[in-house]
């Protein structure tokens, strides 16, 4: 008697499950990729905003002003400088008269407009000049 | 008699249903697949070519130095290794000695058919001499750019921080305070690198501090 070599359903059914599968599982796999991708790129963009930020900051003396659109232009972004006395100084040194210098700490923040949240932050303690 | 032995419209409906539904998962699981590969490669070249303008820019225009060299041209005047322009910048800069190769590195960059380059040598790259009459390698920095411009920027005679598209060539002992590098790709991206040259802050700065723009 011949017998028809034929694939059942269930075979079928269960081949092609395999690879969709494998199709998922590779499409997931590229999107968590993407995804980490893109954190790596935000990560990298918000850097590269508070460094050119700093840069501009560490330019200036006394209060420093805001950084003009021609260094930081970044919408959705700003950033916002502070100036205080650095954490290092301590009573002793802040009323020490013969102390050459006092020691400014100066904050840069990367604040994201759509939140306001800080993203990114830099401190950098430097000398503070008398500007008269 | 023999007997033709066809599907049911069951078999049939069942079938394609499976079909169908198979077809349409792997469709868009291809189609999410390739969006995502497409996504991930343009943010690989952006992430890339960012780190690769940080990189010119930390090595070049960040550790930027005073370097003179004498101009035989010039009665072997000592003369400021150093030219800016709108989109053309030629640098000494401070680089770490790789067995033998003097501690300093001497660069140009520029751009020329849409793509960034860098001219750099470890013996002195000098702007007033023809550059087929020097040493160098080129490296391709970035491709697809569409513009490439430079900022200078220093203290006025107020002492407040200004900045010019050209470095003043009259005044040829010092270098800016600091230089911002601009990119603008094809795409419509803008990448900025302003960096202090070695050393500049507000008050300091490595070799001579003059005020240079009236």
């Amino acid at each position: 008697m011949k017998r028809n070599n034929h694939f059942t359903l269930i075979e079928v059914v269960v081949a092609l499950a395999i690879l969709a599968g494998s199709v998922v599982a590779l499409t997931t796999l590229m999107m968590s990729s993407q995804k980490r991708l893109a954190a790596a790129w935000e990560k990298e963009r918000q850097w590269v905003m508070v460094q050119q930020a700093a840069e501009y900051c560490m330019l200036q003396d006394g209060d420093p002003a805001d950084p003009p659109p021609e260094v930081f232009y970044y919408p959705g972004y700003h950033a916002k400088y502070t100036v205080d006395t650095s954490p290092f100084m301590d009573d002793n040194d802040l009323n020490d008269e013969s102390a050459l210098y006092q020691l400014d700490c100066r904050t840069i923040e990367l604040i994201r407009d759509s939140d306001g949240q800080t993203v990114e932050q830099l401190k950098i303690d430097c000398p503070h000049y008398d500007e008269d | 008699m023999t007997k033709i032995k066809r599907f049911t419209l069951i078999e049939v409906i069942v079938s394609m249903t499976v079909w169908v539904t198979v077809s349409v998962l792997i469709a868009g699981a291809t189609a999410a697949f390739m969006r995502a590969y497409e996504s991930s490669n343009y943010m690989a070249l952006c992430l890339t070519r960012s780190q690769t303008l940080s990189r010119v820019a930390d090595r070049c225009l960040r550790n930027a130095v005073v370097f003179v060299w004498n101009n035989e041209d010039e009665n072997d005047e000592e003369q400021l290794v150093f030219k800016g322009e709108a989109s053309e910048l030629w640098t000494s800069a401070q680089s770490r000695d790789y067995g033998g190769s003097g501690g300093f590195i001497f660069s140009r960059l520029y751009l020329k058919n849409n793509t960034l380059y860098c001219d750099y040598s470890f013996r002195p790259l000098l702007p007033w001499l023809e550059l087929d009459q020097q040493t160098y390698r080129t490296e391709k920095i970035a491709d697809n750019v569409a513009a490439l411009a430079f900022r200078y920027y220093n203290r006025d005679s107020n002492d407040e921080l200004v900045n010019v598209d050209t470095w003043d060539e009259d005044y040829t002992t010092t270098i800016p305070l600091a230089i911002q590098m601009e990119v603008t790709f094809t795409d419509g991206t803008v990448e900025r690198r302003l960096r202090r040259t070695a050393g500049s802050s507000w008050n300091s700065s490595l070799g001579t501090r003059e005020d240079s723009l009236e």
